[in-house]
């Protein structure tokens, strides 16, 4: 029996590993991408066909100016030599070790020297052409407020839905999920008006204190959560002594590390990612986040892919490393739930 | 019930705040006055576009003590909704720049004339390009004073066409015998399958196609039909009469599709949005030969350089002998929202100055409207790619549709909008193959939009 | 098999539970209960419900955002169901995706997560992993699925390829567009996973140790204690993706602003009710009729989810739930 399960595990796992290894491909593919795009010049991120490995092509300087280098047969050798000039198809080559060596040849019978290079600046011009830190410091007050307004009061909302009962709490409940029912686009205005006449207009207000006064998404999460905890340990507590509150703090909310590491989790990638809000409520670039500094590296008429390409790498790794790290709170999850079986 | 009354009044309360957009006029004593300049209808919203518009309020604001600028950026994407939050809030830019003909007519009645400010100071316009004045001056009004201009070229990659040994487009303008049909003929023969056949040849295979002689036109839907002889506003003069399924139309579309499914030449845009991914311009792959398109596609003439050496030529001549080169424009736009319109005014006249234009322009990619700037621009792209003849787009400027222009203000802009782009999609993509039917229903669904509109407005 | 278990209720749940229970706890318990959740009363009052109401009002009228609301009647909802095409068409392509991709993301991002609650190596670091999507967003995603999607040489077409299938043009043929982008939604399940990984997570271990002993194998473990404790999880999913799904719009305006056809294209394929809507309110300058669109949506979504939460009682088994009555 013992033998017979350890092997059924080995081959569940050794199973499981082969499912989440395709999976990971799939998912890896264009975050790799992403990577590589990220390190090409700003001339070759859009090449045909894609390019796996970031390739220039080589220029070398004459005089102030910089030409293309070409591999090109003279007289059946192959030389490297750079295209001065060209008058229909014919180009003028010539030495770049030695420029006065020059020699007139067809342009379609050379191809030009490439060379793989990783363009690691692109990192730091994505940080430097932008004001990173000041969007940086903006986003992380808007995170850190935002996340501890959302989970602060959902956690009591949600607490209130799940554990009390009264004749208005289902339809309250009900309009609750019914404001995130109707596509924002429609309040938007209003909304806007509201912020506007109140004057947080170009501050950071509107996207922090709505978060002081819950929302839908995170409160039916976690009151869905409140609602599988069973009530008998409330029971004890109460007899014990504890209030509402007390509750709340000692009984529902260690229960609950898994499900509201969730809803940290989410709060914080919504913050973080948010660009349309921003776009909206702030005006002074002081005021700006990343992802709307970051944003503008898309602008129409511009060309410059890697850069965007390297904000968004350096974009995900915070959310990417808080997910690993926030994983203990998951596994810690069993443990306290152990006890209450 | 009281708390219930309580809420009643409350929410009247606040819809009733939401309703109230009225003006509440500031006052203001010696403070100098603030004039914000709105970026997000066209360029000029990157990282660097934006530090050197920083850098121009920051060089304004030294030398000015009365009025002080500041630049406000949005997305191009969400321009339209930052734009009129910003209007709805009481918040209103006292200048959007640059702005489009495009961008004037999604929010045309917003704009205030400009003509009695140019009056007023006997603003000297001689140095401006007639056509480029010409695309401001609307049927009740002008708005703004030419930044810019974006006329169209043809594209070409030397090197395909040195491959596969076929003589370059021409560079002058008045040669006759450089029409659509001579493009086709042309592309034809730098359409290669993979076995190598040309388009022109009996083996050749078009299922297996890896380059195309053309890319088509850059340029939206209402840029095709002044090719053929066509009017681009696709309707009559009074707005009333749709006239979308006409020749110039009609013959345009039918002219798209067969370069694709006929003769093989362009890609559809299946093969475009896919094959060709994240390219802003299939000439970017250096598997298509010629396309044409507006100058501001400069910000992707280093992508052109990494597929090959290119160079421009003039645009070809359309069936009944017309040469219309495309154009989009750049100017400046005064909202009537604006609480100070006479310093907007100001502001706009420092920024039309020569010097200020070649630098804005520098910034944009725009070629400036005046003449007297012209060499200077020639001079200074012809030091980055001297091997592009950069003349030929300033003789274009001779051949744009000024007026109306493709992007010219039609009722119900963007739905029309919508709806000829879509038309153009259902051919360019194969949904369908009956251009006929297409443009009978494109002409229904316009005329539909006119009446909607004249009933609204009459 | 879990309500055997339950000890007797002690307390005022209890007591309140019979109907001869004196008030006053009742109250109590009803007044403290809106304490909790007054937060969200006041959030409510303060910032959403005018606007909402707002909203109402314009449906009704003419409303170009620049100028005051004018013509008040109902001639938006006239138009709308007698004599607006794309409307039906974009609730057309709305529903379509909706019956298809929210069922396949339930399935998909339980099963994902089952998967990263057994005993694997790395657990961590695959859990990362397929949370990585999620964590992508805006135009990087766009474009990164423009070269997954790409028929010559994404790996999709590749991978099909491996079966002898010629793959389609995808995000731009009209016929593929929406199936790529179901596709692409099942590629961020990260999302709804970690939400049940959190609930997996809260199944106490003693009732597989229990149902062990009691003979049951894995596919009745599965179904008899897995799926039931879960249901809650599976309902927030559920709602979450009607609600989610019918509002569906910055993933296909971020893909087709840049295609041939515009927005909603190509050829008018991707025209989802939110992307209609997006252009009335801010392209056509046509608030007033965006607006009726919203609530015409929210009186479907609202039914929806109505529907699913009378059927829920049928299959939503709640651990702590306090019964009324």
């Amino acid at each position: 029996m013992g033998m017979n399960k350890k092997t059924h595990e080995r081959i569940n796992q050794i199973v499981s590993t082969i499912l989440l290894s395709i999976g990971m491909l799939v998912v890896l593919t264009p975050l790799g991408w992403m990577m590589v795009s990220a390190l090409k010049p700003r001339d070759a991120v859009n090449t045909y066909p894609p390019q796996w490995i970031p390739t220039d092509q080589v220029h070398v300087t004459i005089d102030g100016q910089e030409y293309f280098l070409y591999d090109i047969p003279v007289n059946g050798e192959m030389r490297q030599l750079a295209l001065l000039d060209k008058q229909g198809g014919t180009g003028t080559f010539v030495n770049p070790d030695n420029p006065s060596e020059s020699y007139e040849l067809t342009v379609a019978s050379g191809t030009r020297v490439t060379q793989v290079k990783l363009h690691w600046e692109n990192f730091v011009s994505a940080v430097t052409k932008v004001p990173f830190g000041h969007y940086l410091l903006n986003t992380m007050i808007v995170v850190v407020f935002g996340t501890i307004g959302t989970v602060a009061s959902c956690t009591l909302v949600a607490y209130g839905f799940a554990r009390f009962r009264s004749k208005a709490m289902p339809i309250l409940f009900l309009l609750l999920l019914s404001t995130i029912m109707l596509p924002p686009q429609v309040t938007l205005i209003p909304t806007f008006i509201v912020f506007q006449k109140i004057g947080w207009y170009d501050t950071l207000l509107p996207l922090i204190v709505p978060a002081f006064f819950a929302n839908a998404w995170d409160v039916f999460l976690l009151r869905q959560f409140f609602m599988t905890l069973p009530t008998e340990l409330d029971d004890a507590a109460r007899i014990d002594g504890c209030g509402p509150f007390g509750i709340l703090w000692h009984i529902i909310i260690p229960q609950s590390y898994p499900v509201l590491a969730t809803v940290t989790i989410f709060t914080v990638l919504y913050a973080w990612n948010d660009f349309y809000a921003p776009l909206i409520y702030l005006q002074s670039q002081e005021h700006w986040t990343l992802a709307l500094g970051l944003q503008s590296f898309n602008a129409v008429y511009t060309n410059q892919g890697n850069l965007l390409m390297a904000a968004s790498t350096l974009m995900v790794i915070p959310p990417i490393l808080m997910f690993f790290f926030a994983q203990r709170l998951f596994i810690q999850g069993v443990v306290i739930s152990g006890i209450k079986g | 019930m009281l708390r219930k009354r309580l809420y009643l009044v409350f929410v009247l309360f606040m819809a009733g705040l939401m309703l109230f957009t009225a003006c509440t006029p500031k006052t203001g004593g010696n403070a100098p006055v603030k004039i914000t300049i709105f970026v997000g209808f066209g360029a000029g919203s990157d990282p660097d576009s934006m530090a050197a518009l920083n850098t121009i309020a920051e060089e304004y604001n030294a030398s000015h003590k009365d009025i002080q600028i500041e630049f406000m950026f949005s997305t191009w994407e969400e321009h339209t909704s930052k734009f009129s939050t910003l209007l709805a809030g009481d918040l209103a830019p006292d200048l959007a720049f640059p702005i489009g003909i495009q961008g004037i007519a999604e929010f045309y009645d917003e704009w205030i004339d400009v003509s009695p400010y140019v009056k007023r100071d006997t603003y000297d316009t001689s140095d401006f390009y007639g056509p480029s004045l010409q695309l401001l001056n609307f049927n009740d009004k002008t708005i703004g004073v030419p930044l810019g201009v974006y006329p169209s070229v043809t594209f070409f990659n030397e090197d395909l066409f040195d491959a596969a040994n076929v003589p370059y487009p021409p560079k002058q303008y008045g040669d006759t015998t450089w029409t659509l049909e001579k493009m086709i003929e042309t592309a034809k023969l730098m359409t290669l399958d993979e076995n190598g056949n040309n388009a022109a040849s009996p083996n050749f295979d078009p299922t297996k196609i890896t380059q195309w002689g053309w890319g088509g036109w850059c340029g939206p839907f209402r840029t095709v039909p002044g090719k053929f002889g066509g009017n681009p506003l696709g309707m009559s003069d009074d707005f009333k009469t749709a006239n979308m399924n006409t020749d110039g139309y009609l013959e345009g579309m039918q002219f798209l599709y067969d370069s694709i499914y006929t003769s093989h030449v362009r890609p559809s845009s299946v093969d475009e949005g896919s094959t060709f991914t994240g390219m802003d311009f299939t000439f970017e792959s250096g598997k298509v030969a010629m396309f044409e398109c507006f100058s501001w596609s400069s910000y992707a003439f280093p992508n052109f350089t990494t597929a090959g050496n290119w160079n421009v030529a003039a645009v070809p001549a359309g069936p009944h002998g017309d040469v219309v080169s495309p154009v989009n424009a750049d100017t400046f736009a005064i909202p009537g929202h604006s609480k100070h319109p006479d310093q907007a005014w100001e502001v706009a006249k420092w920024l039309m100055q020569p010097e200020m234009q070649s630098r804005l322009c520098g910034i944009f990619g725009c070629i400036p409207s005046r003449k007297s700037l012209a060499s200077g621009w020639v001079d200074s792209l012809s030091a980055e790619y001297p091997n592009v003849d950069f003349q030929v787009f300033i003789d274009s400027i001779n051949y744009m549709d000024a007026s109306p222009n493709n992007e010219s203000w039609v009722p119900n802009y963007s739905k029309i909008w919508d709806a000829t782009e879509n038309a153009m999609s259902r051919i360019l993509s194969g949904d369908s193959s009956d251009v006929q039917q297409v443009m009978n229903d494109l002409q229904a669904e316009v005329q539909g939009y006119l009446v909607e509109y004249w009933a609204a407005h009459p | 098999m879990r309500r055997g278990n339950n000890v007797p209720h002690y307390a005022w749940n209890n007591y309140m539970n019979k109907a001869s229970k004196p008030l006053p706890l009742r109250r109590l318990e009803s007044l403290w209960g809106y304490l909790f959740i007054s937060p969200w009363i006041i959030g409510f009052l303060l910032f959403t419900v005018g606007p909402m109401i707002a909203s109402l009002v314009f449906s009704f009228a003419d409303y170009n955002i620049v100028s005051p609301p004018t013509n008040f009647g109902l001639s938006n909802y006239i138009k709308l169901f007698t004599n607006d095409p794309d409307f039906w068409h974009s609730l057309g392509i709305t529903a379509t995706y909706a019956v298809i991709a929210i069922p396949l993301n339930l399935v998909f991002g339980f099963a994902l997560a089952y998967l990263l609650n057994q005993k694997v190596p790395g657990l961590a670091f695959w859990r990362t992993v397929f949370y990585i999507p999620s964590v992508l967003a805006g135009v990087a995603v766009a474009i990164l699925w423009g070269l997954i999607f790409n028929p010559k040489f994404g790996i999709l077409n590749w991978f099909l390829g491996l079966f002898g299938i010629s793959g389609p043009g995808w995000l731009s043929s009209p016929d593929w567009a929406v199936p790529a982008l179901i596709l692409m939604s099942l590629w961020s399940v990260g999302g709804g996973m970690i939400i049940y990984l959190a609930g997996l997570q809260s199944i106490p271990t003693t009732f597989y140790e229990a149902a062990q002993l009691d003979g049951a194998n894995g596919w009745q473990q599965f179904f008899r204690i897995t799926v039931p404790l879960m249901s809650p999880v599976i309902l927030y999913n559920l709602i979450i993706g009607i609600i989610g799904t019918f509002q569906y719009f910055t993933e296909v305006y971020v893909l087709t602003s840049g295609l041939t056809g515009g927005i909603g294209g190509p050829a008018k394929s991707t025209l989802f009710y939110n992307v209609y809507l997006y252009s009335n309110a801010f392209r056509y300058m046509n608030m007033g009729y965006a607006s009726a669109l919203a609530w015409v949506l929210f009186v479907i979504v609202l039914l929806l989810t109505l529907l699913v939460l009378r059927s829920s009682s049928a299959w939503v088994y709640y651990e702590g739930e306090l019964h009324n009555k």
